[in-house]
C-alpha cells in the first residue's frame, strides 16, 4: 500500500508525530529514516521508546537510507500502513532518486536556525531547502505544510516560488 | 538539594512553577523551558550551562510533560551528554510539589522514583 504519510520533521519522532498523527492514522509502523540516529544506540532507544505512548500495536523502525530503500522492496511494505519520517527535503530527493514510492510530502516542522527564513509558522528554510523543495516539486510530488492532523494544509509549492 | 528543570510543551513549565509557588512560596533552583519557544539544541545548551553554574546543586532532576515528545528527547539528550541527571516524564502539580518538598532529603535516583510514585498517587478517580 502507498505510504500513509511521508513527513519532513527536524524533530523526527516527537509528540505531534506519535500522539497526533499516530492516533489519527493508526499505522502499523513508523519508519524514522536517518543515518545518524540509526548509528547511535542511545538515540535509537530514545526514539523507539515513544512507541509506549500509543495503545495500539505499533512498530518503530530506525533505518538508514539504505535500509529504508530495502524495506520498500519487502513484502511488509505492501501489507502495512506506514508513516515515514525524514529530517529534511534533501532526504526526500535522495530517496525518490533511488526509486522510493513517494507521491506526496507532508512538511511538519522545519524549525528556526540561523540563516533560515520563515515561510510558514513552523517552516523555516535556507537556500539548500529551497533547492530541494523545487526538485521535489519538479518530480510532480505534492508538498503540503501541516503540523498536526486537525490543522489546515498549507500549499508549499506556491510559497517556494515566491521567495 | 537537587536542582529541577522542567521541559514542557507550550507555557506549561512556567505555569506549573507559578502554580507550585502559590502553594509552597518561591521555589529556588528551578528552570522551565518550552519546546514550543526553543529548539531542542538550544534547550540542551541552556541545561548544559545551568548545571555547570557553580551555584547550581550537584544533581539535577529533569521533569518533562510527555514521554516520546520533543521535551523527552531534549531531556534524554542532556542526560546522555551531562552527568548527575535523571529524567521523569508525565509532570503534574503533585509531582512538582513532591519534588520541591523532598529534594533536600533524598538522593537523586531515589528522588526520581519518589516523584514518580507521588505523581501516580495523586491521580485518582473519585468513587
Amino acid at each position: 500500500m502507498p505510504l500513509e504519510l511521508c513527513r519532513i520533521d527536524d524533530r523526527l519522532i516527537h509528540g505531534q508525530v506519535i500522539v497526533g498523527w499516530g492516533n489519527y492514522l493508526k499505522p502499523d509502523r513508523i519508519i524514522l529514516c536517518n543515518d545518524a540516529v540509526a548509528q547511535e544506540d542511545w538515540q535509537r532507544e530514545m526514539f523507539e521508546s515513544s512507541g509506549d505512548m500509543v495503545s495500539f500495536k505499533l512498530d518503530i523502525s530506525i533505518f538508514t537510507q539504505g535500509e529504508t530503500l530495502s524495506f520498500f522492496k519487502q513484502d511488509e511494505f505492501e501489507k502495512e500502513k506506514i508513516i515515514l519520517i525524514v529530517e529534511s527535503p534533501r532526504e526526500i530527493c535522495e530517496l525518490v532518486n533511488e526509486g522510493a514510492p513517494i507521491g506526496r510530502v507532508n512538511v511538519g516542522g522545519m524549525h528556526y536556525k540561523s540563516g533560515k527564513v520563515q515561510i510558514a509558522p513552523y517552516i523555516f528554510v535556507d537556500d539548500e531547502d529551497i533547492k530541494y523543495f523545487k526538485m521535489i516539486i519538479e518530480k510532480d510530488i505534492k508538498l503540503e505544510g501541516q503540523d498536526v492532523p486537525t490543522a489546515k494544509k498549507i500549499d508549499i509549492t506556491e510559497l517556494v516560488y515566491l521567495i | 538539594m537537587v536542582g529541577g528543570i522542567l521541559i514542557t510543551h507550550g507555557p506549561m513549565a512556567q505555569a506549573l512553577i507559578k502554580a507550585g509557588e502559590t502553594i509552597l512560596g518561591k521555589i529556588q533552583y528551578i528552570y522551565g523551558f518550552s519546546t514550543t519557544d526553543l529548539s531542542i539544541a538550544t534547550i540542551v545548551e541552556r541545561i548544559d550551562s545551568i548545571v555547570h553554574d557553580e551555584e547550581w546543586p550537584h544533581d539535577t532532576l529533569i521533569l518533562v510533560s510527555l514521554k516520546g515528545g520533543s521535551c523527552w528527547n531534549a531531556a534524554l539528550t542532556a542526560k546522555k551528554k551531562l552527568s548527575n541527571i535523571e529524567v521523569v516524564s508525565g509532570i503534574n502539580l503533585s509531582m512538582l510539589l513532591s519534588f520541591v518538598t523532598k529534594r533536600n532529603e533524598e538522593p537523586l535516583a531515589k528522588l526520581a522514583q519518589t516523584v514518580m510514585s507521588d505523581g501516580i498517587r495523586g491521580i485518582d478517580k473519585h468513587e
